[in-house]
């Protein structure tokens, strides 16, 4: 009987507060990303939005991007000042989980729709969940694609009948996205 | 956490993932585990930061009070945790260079309330926080 042993090697670093330790790091800015509630038009609902991901723009260093609940926004950052760039679309009606970074002024998101219209026609053709994974190609501020995942996931409707409505609320939703090395 | 060791199978002339070995890994929060350079992986067990080289098998382990998030920068240099010390969810980041594992900043919570995010551009030279008060503001510092 062959038994193989792994050498683990054990090392404990106990983390000090040293006064050392601790920087002066320079203060570039504060920005506030959200400045109260919006209303979607659509729906006419009021929605507090909030920063789910944020992220650099790993082409440029100076440029980042912040998602979230009815959030889209674009900063560039030039010496001591952040100037939010232009986007051509309403963010208040969608819902973005979360983005990664394509190429040079391009950024893929996921969204959840907040549009009353759009939860309709996917219950008349899903018969299933009422908030939908989509994934926006957005380049130059303006959407330039919207894929609907709804086409390419198989759901079974079985199941979904024998759940309570509310758990598959969120059965197409994507948490996670990330683009690949070589495009 | 489960290590996977590629294999190839000449037959089908296609790469086949094999169970390797499993290590505990705490995934209540999400960035619970991040890719270091030199075949090393670093991962949430407890209060505990696992820094595991997968090919010697040799652990390091991190000793902190409550880890809310793990961050790894673009370059893969530095490494950003928050981490929470207090029951009044009062947070710290602790930043580290990962070649080799070594504390280089602590932030203490300032201003604007608890630290919940943080992302470093692509120089290493910018590092920007995200806070929970008040309505998401975000610092850049350099």
């Amino acid at each position: 009987m062959i038994v193989e042993i792994n050498l683990i090697f054990l090392e404990e670093i106990q983390t000090e507060l040293d006064e050392q330790h601790k920087f002066n790091m320079i203060d570039l800015a504060s920005v506030c990303v959200v400045h109260g509630p919006v209303v979607n038009r659509m729906t006419k609902n009021e929605i507090l939005p909030h920063v789910e991901f944020l992220s650099f723009c790993p082409y440029s260093s100076n440029l980042f991007c912040a998602t979230g609940s009815a959030l889209f926004k674009i900063y560039e950052i030039e010496n001591q000042n952040v100037n939010q760039q232009t986007i051509h679309f309403r963010a208040e009606f969608y819902g973005f989980t979360c983005h990664c970074w394509l190429n040079i002024n391009s950024i893929l998101v996921k969204k959840i729709s907040f549009n009353d219209l759009e939860i309709s026609l996917f219950f008349l053709v899903a018969k299933a969940a009422t908030e939908h994974g989509h994934i926006f190609w957005i380049q130059d501020g303006s959407i330039r694609s919207d894929i609907n995942l709804q086409d390419s996931i198989t759901i079974d409707l079985n199941l979904l009948k024998t759940r309570p409505s509310n758990d598959h609320l969120n059965q197409q939703s994507i948490t996670s996205i990330s683009s690949l090395e070589n495009g | 956490m489960a290590l996977l060791k590629e294999k190839k199978v000449e037959r089908f002339k296609m790469r086949k993932l094999s169970l390797d070995q499993v290590y505990g890994c705490s995934t209540i929060h999400r960035h619970s585990i991040i890719g270091l350079p030199d075949n090393r992986v670093a991962f949430l067990a407890g209060s505990y930061l696992i820094i595991l080289d997968c090919l010697t098998n040799e652990r390091r382990y991190l000793s902190f009070s409550a880890i809310e998030y793990l961050y790894i920068s673009t370059s893969g240099l530095l490494m950003g945790i928050i981490d929470r010390f207090t029951q009044d969810s009062d947070t710290r980041i602790h930043l580290y260079s990962t070649k080799p594992i070594d504390l280089l900043f602590i932030i203490e919570p300032d201003r604007f309330g608890n630290f919940i995010g943080l992302t470093i551009n692509t120089d290493d030279t910018i590092l920007m926080i995200l806070h929970n008060e008040p309505g998401y503001m975000i610092t850049i510092r350099k």
